[in-house]
């Protein structure tokens, strides 16, 4: 998933599209504002909420952008996730908090950290031993209750 | 309690949407800028699209007319907002006009407080962060968990 951000994604586009990796399962890419179309994978450049939702259940795994609301939505419907954060210095975003999050996150064991696109694979199968955690909100849940008054 | 919701589309919506259990037991309406994730909200939520100022002058101030008019109207006794710009003048609207005013910071603001937050934490009535670390940039706020 290369998530709705302006800029493209083609480093992951590509990684993803390469046909000597080896990883036998099938890919769907999702490419958002990248102009590069894949050659030997199905893909879409945008899904609406409810399809992307469907589609994040259906996979086995999913390899997103280091958006909030991509990573969110991969741990919500429990799938492994390789997180590729877009990074300032290929033109994928106009910062590099994508990387932070990202990782923060795989220092937490929730997602897997991929930076370098050659460990593609290795990353696919580390992730695939992940715990999945479960969406903890109640807390912030609770001090906007307290102090809104209900 | 009527609730309005203002956030940017995209992340800041997705992150919203993660306490909708919250928010709609209470009678809620958002105030958004049009894009994908935002149109299909509309479809089960009242929506109301404005400009996305995107820190510009004149789009500033036409979001600033739009967003007075639909807080007139709609009266809502409290604002929650996950950020970003889209946000800031009905946050600030609703303050002047006495209403309770949340700002949540960003999920992905870890290392640096967003632009929208450093604006908002000046005068909203509960800052919260997601991450322990952000309490260094906004000393005043809460933190109690992130919406993941």
């Amino acid at each position: 998933m290369t998530g709705t951000h302006n800029q493209g994604f083609d480093r992951l586009i590509k990684a993803a599209d390469d046909p000597s990796k080896q990883t036998k399962e099938k890919f769907l890419i999702q490419t958002g504002n990248s102009e590069i179309k894949p050659k030997n994978c199905e893909w879409k450049k945008f899904f609406t909420p409810l399809d992307l939702e469907k589609k994040i259940q259906e996979s086995s795994l999913v390899i997103t952008h280091a958006g909030a609301g991509s990573i969110i939505n991969c741990l919500k419907n429990k799938k492994p996730t390789v997180v590729v954060p877009r990074e300032k210095k290929f033109n994928e975003h106009v910062n590099d908090h994508q990387i932070e999050l990202a990782e923060i996150l795989d220092k937490e064991g929730k997602v897997v950290l991929c930076r370098n696109l050659t460990e593609l694979e290795k990353k696919i199968k580390e992730a695939k031993n992940l715990t999945i955690p479960k969406q903890n909100n109640k807390g912030i849940i609770k001090e906007i209750e307290l102090f809104l008054g209900e | 309690m009527k609730l309005c919701i203002a956030c940017s589309a995209g992340g800041h919506l997705s992150e919203i949407k993660q306490i909708e259990e919250y928010y709609k037991k209470h009678k809620h309406f958002f105030i958004s800028f049009k894009r994908l994730d935002s149109i299909e909200l509309a479809k089960q939520n009242k929506v109301y699209f404005v400009v996305d100022p995107k820190r510009n002058p004149f789009d500033l101030i036409h979001n600033f007319i739009q967003t007075f008019f639909i807080l007139r109207k709609e009266k809502p006794d409290a604002v929650i907002s996950t950020g970003a710009g889209v946000a800031l003048p009905a946050l600030f609207i609703s303050k002047l006009m006495g209403k309770k005013t949340v700002f949540i910071e960003s999920f992905c603001r870890i290392k640096s407080p967003s632009f929208s937050g450093k604006i908002a934490y000046n005068f909203v009535d509960l800052f919260l962060v997601q991450w322990k670390q952000n309490l260094k940039f906004f000393p005043k706020a809460k933190y109690a968990g992130a919406v993941f």
